[in-house]
């Protein structure tokens, strides 16, 4: 069987109703919390996966051996809050119930960039997700859970469909430019927002 | 033929009364270890007063440490030769190996590490062919290894399968053994099944140095996963059960658990534990999305279990408890305003369904 056909097989008996299920477990841990605009979660698309399976690394080798094993957001789930004070407290409350294998904020690597923002994490799917009738060959270890902003939710969608449309050629300096620009903009969006959340959130200690 | 030692006899007689007094000794002559006499001590014990002698300090001796303070002083010629070839990632690797006597490799590194070093692990060699006054040789065929190392499951069924690392202590009669795999893949997320036969009494603490601190491993099911599975199925359980000796038992096994915090379960073990009976075992594993849930390992965290299955608890000063589900408390006790005194009366309607003496847990 090839990647694609394997990865199409998982895709329909397994990946579909565990991300549902996922975002419906989700829901539950965080039923109660406040300002979160939505939890969402999909999986991979089968032409996504065999776009990523088939990467070459810049030495010219495969970089996934184990493309069914190793590509880690199979299923990718995010929840969307309103203010950047919402994302530690819904990391919070997951945090106690998911077991991450590796967490990051992403933020570009220099104070003089703009670009991708966010807080990523790799989790062991919860043994409840994981019904026993699925062919163990199936079921993926992990999903990717990200916990954004809705600015920075916005900026990582528009991100994602613009350089999906642009697949075939790079992007010149100055849309480059504008995709940085829009980034600068959400981050001090969200800055104000934040400030503006904690101030009135608890005004003895607005600035 | 030899006349026998008698020097070496006589000592013998004094270890026999003052073990404490005698030590042994390298004879400067010949090498050979000697018992010799530690007199300072044996004034010591045939005196009723403080005897003087050398100042006191915590410390380790042995024949030979002089020697061996000397020759670690001692200037040495030699390298380190960088083993490209056998190295992975040798220009930005952090983690150094290295090869050869040890105090040879120290003293190169002495300059380069100097005030660096937070923490050292000294381990004595073994299975060297060395000859050393400890027991050092433990060496087996594989068959003995494995029998030795005990890397069964707790049924006695071998673990060899995929074998990437074990790790094992043995002491008499107790073995830790873990077995760390990846289905797939050489780099991939291990997972381990880890056996402790050392678990006898106090098996939380010992259990939780094992899996955290020793192996730097964690349970894959939250504290608060695993309690929220057991939880929210005995929460539906008594919600949709109509028998009333089941919400009963339920209640009951919730105002008890929280003497079960931090104690290493799965959901089997809490309806064990709290003696359930079968139709509320039922009724609770009923409600879990699958019957695999039942033997999750966890630690019982009683702060989640209160988060999703809420009793609310309200004593009176004249020794009345009223106890009822949280959610239900105030449907199920009608409460007056307080009066004059501050006192207050709660009223509950319904038919008697149990009356006992009961030992309740406080």
């Amino acid at each position: 069987m090839t990647v694609e056909e394997e990865y199409r097989a998982r895709y329909d008996e397994v990946l579909v109703p565990l991300s549902a299920s996922l975002s419906e477990l989700l829901a539950e841990h965080l039923c109660g919390c406040e300002r979160v605009d939505r939890i969402s979660s999909r999986p991979k698309s089968v032409n996504r996966f065999v776009a990523k399976a088939g990467k070459i690394t810049d030495r010219g080798v495969p970089k996934y051996e184990h493309p069914l094993a190793q590509i880690q957001d199979q299923i990718g789930a995010r929840v969307t809050v309103f203010y950047k004070s919402d994302v530690e407290s819904v990391r919070e409350v997951l945090m106690r119930y998911l077991r991450p294998v590796e967490s990051k904020d992403l933020v570009p690597a220099s104070e003089w960039e703009f670009g991708y923002f966010g807080w990523h994490s790799v989790c062991l799917f919860p043994a409840e997700l994981i019904m026993p009738d699925w062919p163990s060959e199936h079921v993926p270890n992990f999903f990717e859970l990200q916990v954004k902003t809705l600015f920075q939710h916005a900026w990582s969608e528009a991100n994602h469909d613009l350089g999906y449309k642009n697949e075939k050629a790079e992007l010149t300096a100055d849309q480059t430019r504008m995709l940085a620009f829009a980034s600068a903009q959400a981050w001090g969006a969200d800055r104000a927002f934040e400030e503006l959340f904690c101030e009135l959130q608890d005004p003895a200690k607005g600035r | 033929m030899h006349s026998p030692d008698l020097n070496q006899e006589n000592i013998a007689k004094i270890r026999d009364l003052f073990p404490g007094c005698v030590t042994e000794a390298r004879d400067e002559a010949t090498g050979q270890l000697r018992l010799a006499v530690d007199f300072d001590q044996l004034r010591q014990e045939l005196s009723d007063s403080i005897i003087e002698g050398p100042q006191e300090r915590f410390r380790l001796d042995w024949p030979g440490k002089r020697e061996a303070l000397a020759t670690a002083n001692a200037p040495i010629a030699k390298t380190l030769r960088p083993a490209q070839a056998e190295s992975l990632n040798f220009a930005n690797t952090r983690n150094l190996f290295l090869e050869g006597d040890n105090l040879d490799a120290l003293k190169l590194l002495q300059s380069s590490c100097l005030g660096s070093v937070k923490f050292i692990y000294i381990d004595p060699p073994y299975n060297t062919g060395g000859d050393f006054v400890y027991s050092d040789d433990f060496s087996v065929d594989t068959k003995t290894f494995f029998e030795r190392s005990m890397q069964a499951d707790t049924e006695g069924n071998r673990l060899v399968a995929n074998l990437e690392s074990n790790v094992f202590l043995r002491s008499v009669g107790s073995y830790k053994a873990v077995l760390y795999q990846d289905s797939v893949t050489e780099h991939g997320f291990w997972t381990a099944k880890a056996v402790d036969r050392q678990i006898n009494s106090s098996e939380t603490e010992v259990s939780r140095y094992w899996i955290t601190d020793f192996l730097d491993s964690d349970f894959k099911t939250t504290s608060a996963t695993g309690t929220r599975v057991l939880a929210v199925a005995m929460r539906n359980a008594a919600k949709a059960t109509e028998n009333l000796e089941i919400k009963k038992e339920i209640t009951a096994a919730a105002t008890l658990s929280p003497g079960l915090n931090d104690q290493v379960m799965t959901a089997n073990d809490f309806i064990a534990r709290l003696g359930l009976s079968q139709p509320s075992r039922e009724a609770i594993t009923g409600q879990m999305r699958h019957q695999g849930l039942l033997n999750e390992q966890f630690r019982f965290s009683a702060e989640e279990f209160n988060r999703q299955l809420p009793y609310k608890s309200v004593e009176l000063h004249n020794g009345a408890i009223l106890t009822a589900a949280a959610t239900e408390f105030d449907k199920v006790f009608v409460r007056s305003e307080p009066d004059d005194k501050g006192q207050v009366t709660y009223e509950a309607t319904g038919k008697v369904i149990s009356e006992k003496l009961e030992k309740v847990p406080r």
